[in-house]
């Protein structure tokens, strides 16, 4: 319910304001009283909106799965390294053309080449921690893989942004700040295909989730199989960030903070009841930072990770002083 | 409930230890053990002599050397996790990550091997977990958050859980270490009851020696050359109690059924 009244007021907000009775008729009725703000609504703010619920609810959940699996509070979506490993495909795509030169210019300033790179770079990176968490028995050593990548790409991106040109640097890191906007409906469809995907995999894990909440030791004597359900709980929280980072640029916060304020107001670690919560929570917190990020009735529009953290810091803070627990 | 027919587990010829890829380091071999339906086995040993990793190898956790570990009758390296999670449950010393669990959530778990996919309780699963908060008195703490829980009350949700989990076989390792001596007889005489009431087979790793030698049925007593095992009367009697430690400063004293410095 506030889910859909906040998805309501953020399709009627932004540079123009459309009355969300308007949004209303535009969305379900035959037509808004203006061509423009049905233009506006079904071609630019409708795909954000499910943009932002994608992105929201699949970070909280990526979030959630890593801490629990990690037993970390600040385990996030990122910790296995997905997104140092989209932003370096993104790098080599939009700074490797004016390091190399040639024919990537043409291909460096195209969406769906941003989407294919970041997506490749994602992959690439989740495929060697997948290997490497084979052969590792502590679950611990994984989340040092992922650090370790994150760094080792760090490294590789501030080379190749030393020897690029300042346009190109100005577009990367446009890229890195996150952008829920310009998806068109095609781009929506496969992120939303490949997002299901990414669900359909979390599903079968609560059971192990739950008997995680005990411990590695105990999980297995309650049958678990752990290498198998640690490796699907990897991969879905691979594909889902990939698929995020891959459209969206590594958005921060959301993953991390989310599962927290979920497990504070719902008070309870029961995973069949958290990941249904943290979805909507995740989908709830993006619309309304995507709303404060479109600086309503004003002409300028903040990088939505600025807002994620500006905003959601402060909450995160609040809350641990009111109830103190967070795991 | 004592049957001394009923074998549940047993081990043939078993070597347990580490292996890595260049070397095995055995800890101990040739062990020919027996756990028997209704019976509580005190397995005490000192300070790195091997008991966890016993009790690591008899669950399945850790691979053995060599040899074969028997639950009635069929070997543990066939079976599935699933399967012999309902035939062993556990007790473990570390603390429990999570700690905004419910007693309930938390007893709840021990059902994870019968339930479905999503972990849904059945109306068989709810007797199950009743009967064991009936049997461990846990009534009135089931609404409480685990990091509520003094560590006697952990320990008894633990043992709740084990029970709840329905196995003919309950390892515990250290169950009574930080506990006072009001909780240590506390959670001795539960173990106690589970064994000659209830039909289960104990295994518990501890230092208690006063307590595992009164309340126990088996001793297994864990030194350098192997385990010895036999009632606590036929121990102490054949002295073969003064073997569990290797230094000459302490005896055991018959009269007093405890250890002594000389």
């Amino acid at each position: 319910m506030v889910l859909f009244l906040v998805f309501l007021i953020n399709l009627s907000l932004g540079s123009v304001s459309i009355p969300p009775k308007d949004v209303f008729l535009g969305l379900f009725g035959g037509g808004s009283s203006s061509e423009s703000w049905n233009y506006i609504i079904l071609n630019f703010r409708l795909p954000k909106a499910l943009t932002a619920i994608l992105v929201g609810s699949g970070l909280s959940i990526s979030g959630l799965l890593m801490q629990t699996l990690f037993k970390n509070p600040l385990a996030g979506p990122f910790v296995l390294g997905i997104s140092s490993g989209a932003s370096l495909g993104v790098a080599l795509l939009i700074l490797g053309s004016s390091v190399i030169g040639g024919s990537f210019i043409l291909l460096g300033h195209n969406q769906i080449a941003v989407a294919i790179a970041a997506s490749l770079g994602a992959f690439f990176v989740l495929s060697i921690v997948m290997i490497l968490a084979n052969s590792v028995k502590n679950t611990m050593a994984i989340l040092i893989i992922g650090l370790m990548f994150g760094s080792f790409t760090a490294a590789i991106i501030s080379v190749l942004a030393y020897f690029s040109n300042a346009e190109d640097l100005q577009q990367y890191l446009f890229w890195s700040f996150g952008s829920l906007g310009n998806l068109s409906w095609k781009e929506l469809s496969v992120f939303t295909g490949v997002f299901f995907l990414g669900i359909l995999l979390v599903t079968p894990n609560i059971k192990a989730l739950n008997s995680l909440l005990l411990g590695e030791n105990y999980a297995k004597s309650l049958g678990l199989n752990l290498s198998r359900s640690r490796n699907s709980i990897l991969l879905s929280t691979s594909i889902l960030t990939g698929v995020i980072t891959a459209f969206s640029g590594p958005i921060a916060f959301i993953g991390l903070a989310v599962p927290h304020i979920t497990k504070m107001v719902f008070n309870t670690s029961n995973h069949k009841v958290l990941i249904p919560a943290v979805a909507i929570f995740g989908a709830i917190i993006m619309l309304i930072s995507d709303t404060i990020a479109q600086l309503p009735t004003s002409e300028y529009v903040l990088p939505i990770n600025a807002i994620t953290s500006m905003f959601g810091a402060p909450v995160v803070i609040w809350l641990l002083i009111r109830k103190r627990k967070i795991s | 409930m004592k049957n001394r027919n009923n074998i549940i587990l047993s081990t043939k010829d078993l070597s347990i230890g580490y292996r890595s890829r260049k070397e095995k380091l055995v800890i101990a071999s040739g062990l020919d053990l027996g756990l028997y339906q209704g019976e509580m086995v005190s397995l005490m040993g000192i300070n790195g002599i091997g008991k966890s990793t016993l009790l690591r190898t008899l669950t399945g956790v850790q691979k053995e050397i060599s040899g074969k570990i028997l639950i009635q009758g069929k070997e543990l390296r066939s079976m599935q996790p699933n399967e012999i999670a309902k035939k062993i449950s556990v007790v473990l010393t570390e603390r429990i990550p999570s700690n905004n669990l419910t007693v309930y959530e938390l007893i709840a778990l021990g059902r994870q091997p019968y339930t479905n996919w999503l972990g849904s309780l059945s109306v068989k699963d709810k007797e199950q977990i009743s009967f064991a908060i009936e049997q461990t008195g846990l009534e009135n703490l089931l609404e409480k958050k685990c990091d509520s829980l003094s560590d006697g009350q952990l320990q008894r949700v633990m043992i709740c859980r084990a029970l709840a989990q329905n196995t003919e076989i309950i390892f515990l390792d250290e169950p009574t270490a930080h506990l006072d001596i009001q909780h240590k007889i506390e959670i001795f005489k539960i173990l106690s009851n589970l064994a000659h009431q209830l039909g289960k087979s104990i295994l518990i790793s501890t230092h208690e020696i006063q307590f595992g030698v009164q309340m126990s049925d088996q001793l297994w007593l864990m030194t350098r050359d192997g385990i010895l095992s036999g009632t606590p009367d036929e121990m102490i009697e054949n002295n073969s109690i003064n073997k569990i430690f290797d230094t000459g400063q302490i005896k055991f004293d018959k009269d007093y059924r405890q250890f002594r410095i000389i």
